[in-house]
């Protein structure tokens, strides 16, 4: 299964734990914002993976 | 592993929990005093001077709270120091900047700090952090024994902030590193309250010095060119506010938790042995460290309007002090939480909060961790705490150990 990232961006605070674990799929802005490297879905597991690394809980993950 | 069943009642049964903060019984009882303030009460009361401070101490409440800056604000205060009166009412005052601000001048403050020190931007630290931990580690290795504390972690925070990042002369790096120690944990108000107000006269020093001579690639340099905030120009005072921070914070807390670590390391010997068999698990064991040995007791917030936080009615200007520590071992939120575990599903901890005033240096606190604790493991991979020693900790307004000896058993 496969699933598309969405960052709620007023959410994220740069803490960075999504592109560190994932350095293909997130990367960051010159705040350490985090930033989608591309629109394409990905596997939904590790998706959820992501999104489960961030503390603010800024990550949804949206199932295609 | 299983979850202990919560108790059935709503939090508004539950009532407010009286509980004094700066007593040595909590510090004595501080597991369990939060156990009983997270499973049978809304919200502790720790009373300073005759105002209640409400404490939150579960993960839900302060989560909700450091991410509702419209509700529960920064401008009041946010920092308990170990000089402020504790037969005073709490602080409503803003002492440190941008922590003690708002949205939205908050949020400029934070749009020049925060690319200064992104995950990317401190890499290039990392060379000066492993020489000076491998410095440090030179010295005391031949020893066989050393104090953990005094001999390693405080000198390894305070040489590589003061020197690499305040880029202090080195004749006044004991100077800084003896204030920001006491200001702290100083034995005492008065000792505490010294050291704040020298630190800030220190700070101010600089913030002159480096207006008029600025250095590349340098943090208070850097506060020093701020153009305009909140439609004006920072004044003195407002440039030292935030340069005292970039000073302090790092120099406490970093060395608390990796404290904490390497006792848990050197009590604990089957969790390091699994450590030192594979260390790429250095990150989930700075990532659990960060859970377990987070080190703020209370940070404060000022209710804005009338609210309520786990069925308690609040009301504007009430004071919400939180706890990092207790909130990142709320069983509810992480199962077994004071046992050591590198393989959690989700470790999403509060150490450094969440919100617009996450922890600016977290990504600089990180590496520190990381490449701290890699060399240790690397260079003494079996270590024992020392015995016939007695542990003392300290709780407000951090936790954490004041000293400890270990020992490094010679191979045979």
């Amino acid at each position: 299964m496969l699933a598309k990232l969405e960052i709620d961006i007023p959410m994220c605070q740069a803490h960075g734990r999504c592109y560190e674990t994932a350095p293909d799929v997130l990367d960051a802005d010159d705040n350490g914002v985090a930033v989608l490297k591309s629109d394409e879905p990905i596997d939904a597991e590790r998706a959820r993976a992501i999104a489960a690394t961030c503390p603010e809980f800024a990550i949804l993950v949206k199932e295609v | 592993m299983t979850v202990q069943e919560t108790p059935a009642e709503t939090p508004q049964s539950r009532g407010k929990c009286p509980v004094d903060l700066w007593s040595e019984e909590f510090n004595q009882n501080f597991w369990e005093t939060l156990g009983h303030l997270q499973q049978n009460s809304s919200l502790g009361v720790h009373t300073q001077g005759s105002t209640p401070c409400y404490y939150a101490t579960r993960y839900e409440d302060v989560f909700k709270v450091l991410r509702d800056a419209a509700t529960y604000s920064s401008e009041g205060g946010v920092a308990i120091l170990g000089g402020d009166n504790r037969a005073e009412p709490p602080k409503n005052e803003s002492r440190f900047l941008p922590e003690d601000l708002d949205p939205p001048v908050h949020t400029e403050w934070r749009r020049f700090l925060d690319p200064l020190l992104t995950a990317k931007e401190v890499e290039k630290y990392q060379q000066t952090i492993l020489d000076v931990t491998d410095e440090l580690l030179d010295a005391v290795l031949p020893q066989g024994r050393f104090k953990v504390i005094a001999d390693f972690l405080r000198p390894l925070q305070l040489k590589v902030v003061f020197r690499e990042i305040l880029h202090l002369p080195e004749d006044e790096i004991e100077a800084w590193m003896h204030w920001s120690h006491d200001l702290f944990v100083g034995e005492t108000p008065e000792i505490a309250a010294a050291a704040f107000q020298s630190i800030n006269q220190a700070a101010e020093d600089l913030v002159v010095k480096r207006t008029a001579e600025p250095l590349d690639n340098d943090l208070v340099s850097a506060i020093c060119a701020v153009k305009e905030v909140g439609g004006r120009e920072p004044t003195l005072a407002e440039r030292t506010a935030v340069t005292v921070p970039l000073a302090i914070a790092g120099t406490e807390s970093v060395g608390t938790l990796l404290g904490g670590i390497l006792h848990h390391l050197a009590t604990h010997p089957d969790d390091l042995v699994e450590l030192v068999a594979d260390p790429s698990l250095v990150p989930a064991a700075v990532e659990e460290g960060l859970r377990m040995f987070a080190n703020v007791t209370a940070l404060q917030r000022t209710v804005t309007r009338d609210t309520e936080l786990a069925g308690v009615p609040l009301k504007p200007g009430d004071k919400v002090w939180t706890s990092y520590n207790g909130a990142n071992r709320d069983g509810d939120r992480f199962p077994d939480p004071h046992t050591w575990n590198l393989h959690r599903e989700d470790v999403r901890h509060l150490a450094f909060g969440v919100g617009p005033h996450r922890c600016l240096g977290s990504n600089h606190a990180r590496l520190m961790m990381r490449l701290a604790l890699e060399r240790v493991i690397a260079r003494m991979p079996r270590f024992t705490l020392a015995p016939d020693q007695t542990i003392a900790r300290f709780s407000m307004p951090t936790r954490g150990i004041h000293e400890f000896i270990i020992e490094i058993p010679t191979e045979g």
